[in-house]
């Protein structure tokens, strides 16, 4: 019976060794005496790894962890829904105006802006907490080219408008006849 | 020359605010993303502002509104990076007094925000009769606070909140001598001004604006 649980320890150890449990994996599965095994990271002269080597891989490891999680995932989405719903109020202006009428002037309309702040503001949180997530990185530039894009319409209209009343109250009659 | 001066204090002020963020050493990237920000919050409730005082009836820019989009701007971004909170709450209030008297400047040009009726020395003649040069002593009188704020920063003893609560007291004491608050008791612009010394001293009290130095 003793001889018998000996052999049952030695076989647990045995199957403790080398199974599941990564500590086990520096002890033979058979004997359970521990093994010697070289650095997988280390060169064949024993040498420490290069530190830019070292680096690249932490890099690595972070954009991994970062396109993993699922928490940025979940902010990046929030990020893309307000940025289409923002959008879809902006270009479908006239087919809302038809079918909600008031409601879409005076409540939907202002808060076009409002949306796109909010989507700017999740994916400027997924950016903070995780800086090598490419969906946010994406967000990041179709946001910025949204927003040099409005920056320039609001210039070329206002210039385009200062020029119309200069033209005006210069005296040109046709001021109004564009095209 | 009124979109002129804007554009140029909207231009100085994220030049501004980029350059004491950098010199507390954040990020580029940081400063970026909270520039963007800052730019679309102060636009958006600039004209929603002008919006909702109109009673929904047209958009334009109101100072008042702008001043509170970059406020909020500090407030979201001491939230995203808490360890960097002191800093942004520091640049953005403190740009403020500069980018409102650059635009006074575009005012006093442009003949909006006009003065009380006044006939007394340094009076400004308009169609509508003479009027105090009220453009330009708020410019004046901002851009010397801007003057003091930026001596004070650089000196580490700037409060942000205190600075805010200051500029909108000065800002309400300034709006008596415009026309806008003839035949009124208190305008749109003063319940504004009280009304974001209230959201500031909530947050003070809060603790969430950053440490006091005074304190520290």
């Amino acid at each position: 019976m003793e001889q018998n649980n000996q052999n049952n320890e030695q076989a647990q150890s045995s199957v403790g060794a080398g199974g599941s449990n990564p500590s086990n994996w520096n002890f033979d599965p058979v004997t359970g005496q521990p093994l010697n095994r070289q650095n997988p990271y280390q060169n064949q002269y024993n040498a420490p790894m290069p530190e830019h080597v070292y680096n690249e891989m932490i890099k690595q490891q972070k954009k991994i962890q970062d396109n993993n999680s699922s928490e940025c995932r979940y902010l990046c989405i929030a990020s893309l829904a307000c940025w289409l719903f923002s959008n879809f109020l902006f270009y479908f202006e006239n087919m809302l105006h038809d079918l909600l009428g008031v409601v879409y002037d005076k409540i939907l309309q202002p808060s076009t802006g409002l949306f796109l702040i909010a989507g700017y503001v999740f994916v400027v949180i997924a950016l903070v907490k995780y800086p090598k997530n490419t969906f946010a990185k994406v967000l990041l530039v179709i946001y910025v080219i949204e927003i040099v894009f409005m920056v320039i319409v609001a210039v070329i209209a206002i210039i385009a408008c200062a020029t119309i009343l200069s033209s005006c109250f210069g005296g040109y009659k046709g001021c109004f006849n564009i095209g | 020359m009124y979109r002129i001066m804007i554009l140029t204090s909207f231009i100085i002020g994220i030049t501004m605010s980029a350059y004491l963020l950098r010199r507390k050493k954040i990020p580029s990237r940081i400063i970026v993303m909270s520039l963007a920000l800052e730019l679309l919050l102060c636009v958006y409730l600039s004209i929603i502002a002008t919006y909702l005082l109109s009673g929904m009836g047209g958009y334009g820019l109101n100072s008042t509104g702008g001043a509170v989009g970059m406020l909020l701007g500090a407030f979201i971004f001491s939230f995203i990076t808490p360890q960097n909170k002191e800093a942004f709450w520091d640049a953005y209030t403190l740009v403020l007094p500069l980018m409102y008297g650059l635009g006074k400047v575009g005012c006093a040009f442009a003949g909006c925000c006009g003065g009380i009726s006044y006939n007394g020395i340094c009076h400004i003649h308009t169609q509508e009769g003479d009027v105090f040069p009220v453009q330009i002593l708020e410019a004046s009188v901002f851009l010397l606070i801007f003057a003091m704020s930026a001596f004070v920063y650089f000196r580490n003893r700037f409060d942000p909140l205190k600075a805010a609560i200051i500029y909108s007291l000065v800002k309400i004491m300034l709006d008596f001598l415009r026309a806008s608050h003839a035949d009124k008791i208190v305008s749109e612009n003063q319940i504004m001004c009280a009304v974001v010394i209230v959201l500031l001293l909530v947050v003070r009290f809060r603790g969430n604006y950053g440490i006091n130095k005074e304190t520290v």
